[in-house]
């Protein structure tokens, strides 16, 4: 008989996380204070919670295996809960991104209980078109941190590829802007300077930012792969000469009059059928719905393909792949060519969404794209890291912003409860490396390779292991 | 003895290897028999590291010949070339990559792919399985192919290592300097993987400091010393002993090279 662990594991922590959050509010309605302070509490206590379920369903599978096998064992029968499946479940139990999704779970629940807004298709839809552009190149992050290595300018690139677009699309610079009609919001006929309203302009003037962010992204992996600079330093000069290009091009002025299919890009939604159940009256935003196909296609792509693999093996140990014959540099150039076109695209998406490119756009991204990625379990020394993982980061992170929005949080106070939960992330990673550091119990040492003892040479039987 | 003969897994012919102005293998001849393990030994600087990088593809030869069971090298010889002409390696420790899932070490540099570049996963965890069970035997408790290379002890990385190379049905295998910071036990479990290289009628290069553990597995010992080879000696015509004092005198700089 084997035991539905998955169901039983969810069940414990999600019936944790409410145990948290609700146990807050209690205590704080109990000392008669404003229960609305209590959110770092609240946080902590989810986190918390998720954490002692966690540790109690690893006591009680260690029990179970231990006493159920030993049983087994005695009766000369194959133990049931030594299946792949199973360890695997152990691994899923220990990632990072498992830890997280609980944080994100008892966020949510403790936020949906809080505030009547927080549920509200508006709200949720902000989070999500807010996360976008940061995901998305949070994604091309994902590469270039798993070899080991950091992007820093990545936030410039943005501003810089749709400043880049901008100038092509922009009524106030384009060479293709002709004065046009429009009818203002008093209802009168205007004219102003503006793209032509085609498709083909669009594309091609987001096609061009996104080369933009190809181009720093190559610099930045020739600099680094070849010219042998730190990453650090690579990427941080590049964030300088992308950010100057900005404001020397610009002279500090801001780029507008976009065409209406420009902003449509950014601004325009996906809205869910009225016979659709549950999801009835939720948009979808283009930026977040881009962002889902860029997250589903990074992830074939790092998991499945040789060069997603080449990315692992950078990071895990450059010397042995160099040893193995990948060409190490070639990876490294790619994964931050990745990176600048992930931020070329999350800049134009910006741009397009914001109906505005200003030389100071996107100032600070590449922290936050940082941030995402680091909470969603990718390690900062290289060779281990999901795209899911960042993208539950990302969700995690503008959840927290949006949370503590929602709950009034004082706003000069948040950056106290980000900086927290970052450094309780890592905390979180260094307790899943010791955990995942051990090794299978002793006390289950039958496993499918047991069956094979016979088949060995006799002369090392008994000298091995 | 002609350059080139089918008799030998590998043969280098006069190869030189120079660092910019400073030469780090002079004129080395050396040959491997198909079946045969040698053990190349020699201080720290002798050269040993920098011929295997060039039997392995890693470097180029400044000039000289290199041949695999009897054939030349292309020009475009690298680690790839290699490892289609059957040279595998072990390298210390590094081998791994450390947070990587043991089927995918398998494959590091030659992944089992479907059109487009896609891995062929399954393909490759069922080939895996079968390294571990029946090309070396392994018997590590809990640790199946889709354990953490982290996980294993430093033998039995050495094992999979090893095993790999095996299996890619490798002409020759080199391993350089395998039980470098390893436990006793784990050196036992290394140098038992090096019995079955030669059981399995394949050939071996095995470089080492510790002149005990080649001693043990050799057939034959290449002693280097500052870009030269100095000896090659059968097993059977010295001891253990000799073996040592004749590395120390080289140590001691009581010999000159001959």
């Amino acid at each position: 008989m084997n035991i539905p662990l998955i169901p039983v594991l969810l069940a414990s922590n999600i019936i944790a996380a409410i145990v948290g959050a609700y146990g807050t509010r209690v205590l704080f309605v109990s000392k008669n204070r404003s229960p609305n302070k209590g959110i770092i509490f609240g946080i902590l206590v989810g986190l918390v919670g998720g954490l002692i379920a966690v540790f109690l369903f690893w006591l009680a599978f260690t029990y179970m295996i231990s006493t159920r096998t030993r049983a087994h064992i005695a009766a000369g029968i194959e133990p049931p809960l030594f299946s792949e499946q199973n360890w695997r479940i152990r691994g899923a139990i220990a990632s990072q991104e498992f830890g997280v999704t609980l944080v994100l779970i008892a966020m949510v629940l403790y936020l949906s209980y809080k505030t009547d807004t927080f549920t509200t298709p508006q709200s949720l839809q902000n989070i999500a078109l807010a996360m976008s552009w940061i995901a998305i190149a949070a994604f091309g992050q994902t590469l270039v941190i798993i070899t080991g290595g950091i992007d820093l300018s990545v936030g410039s690139v943005m501003a810089l590829s749709g400043l880049v677009a901008a100038y092509y699309i922009s009524g106030d610079k384009s060479p293709y802007a002709t004065l046009t009609e429009f009818t203002s919001s008093g209802g009168n006929v205007r004219e102003k300077m503006l793209v032509p309203d085609e498709w083909r302009y669009v594309l091609f003037a987001m096609l061009l930012g996104c080369s933009v962010g190809v181009l720093v992204g190559l610099i930045n992996g020739v600099l680094i792969a070849y010219f042998r600079l730190p990453p650090f330093i690579a990427t941080l000069g590049m964030m300088s000469v992308a950010r100057g290009f900005c404001t020397g091009v610009t002279k500090g002025e801001t780029l507008r009059n976009f065409n209406e299919k420009f902003m449509e890009v950014g601004r325009g939604e996906y809205i869910m059928p009225e016979n659709v159940p549950i999801l009835e009256g939720y948009r979808f935003p283009y930026p977040a719905l881009i962002m889902l196909v860029i997250c589903a296609i990074m992830t074939i792509f790092l998991a499945r393909t040789i060069w997603g693999y080449r990315t692992y093996a950078v990071g895990g140990n450059a010397q042995a792949a160099e040893l193995s014959g990948i060409h190490t540099r070639r990876v490294l150039v790619m994964v931050y060519t990745f990176s600048g076109f992930l931020g070329g695209v999350g800049g134009v998406l910006l741009t397009s969404r914001l109906g505005s490119a200003a030389p100071d756009a996107a100032m600070g991204y590449e922290l936050q794209v940082i941030v995402a990625v680091v909470i969603g379990g990718t390690s900062l020394t290289g060779g281990k890291g999901t795209v899911i993982g960042t993208l539950i980061g990302a969700i995690v992170y503008f959840v927290l912003r949006s949370g503590l929005n929602l709950l009034k949080y004082d706003a000069y106070w948040q950056e106290v409860a980000i900086g927290a939960m970052i450094i309780m992330a890592i905390m979180f990673d260094q307790i899943r490396i010791a955990i995942q550091n051990r090794r299978m119990p002793e006390f289950i040492r039958i496993d499918r390779l047991r069956g094979l003892v016979g088949r060995r040479p006799a002369a090392i039987s008994d000298q091995q292991v | 003895m002609a350059a080139g003969s089918d008799q030998y897994a590998m043969q280098m012919v006069n190869v030189q290897k120079f660092f910019g102005p400073v030469q780090a293998l002079k004129d080395i001849n050396i040959e491997v028999g198909r079946n045969e393990i040698v053990g190349l030994i020699g201080d720290n600087g002798a050269g040993k590291s920098t011929l295997v990088k060039i039997l392995t593809g890693v470097y180029r030869p400044t000039s000289g010949e290199l041949y695999i069971a009897g054939r030349k090298v292309p020009r475009n010889y690298s680690v790839k070339r290699a490892h289609e002409l059957g040279v595998e390696t072990v390298y210390q420790d590094r081998s791994l990559g450390e947070k990587q899932a043991l089927w995918r070490n398998f494959f590091i540099g030659r992944q089992i792919t479907l059109p487009l570049g896609f891995i062929n996963v399954r393909k490759q965890k069922e080939i895996a399985q079968e390294i571990m069970l029946n090309t070396i035997g392994f018997r590590g408790r809990g640790i199946t192919v889709d354990s953490k290379v982290s996980k294993l002890s430093g033998g039995e990385r050495q094992g999979v290592a090893i095993g790999r190379a095996m299996h890619f049905e490798a002409e020759l295998i080199v391993l350089d300097e395998p039980t470098v910071a390893l436990s006793l036990k784990e050196v036992r479990k290394v140098l038992d993987f090096v019995h079955q290289i030669k059981a399995g009628g394949r050939a071996c290069i095995y470089i080492s400091h510790t002149i005990a553990d080649v001693f043990e597995v050799a057939d034959r010992f290449i002693v280097m010393d500052r870009g030269e080879i100095v000896a090659s000696i059968e097993k059977g015509a010295t001891t253990l002993k000799e073996l040592d004092d004749f590395l120390l005198s080289f140590a001691h700089g009581l010999r000159d090279r001959t």
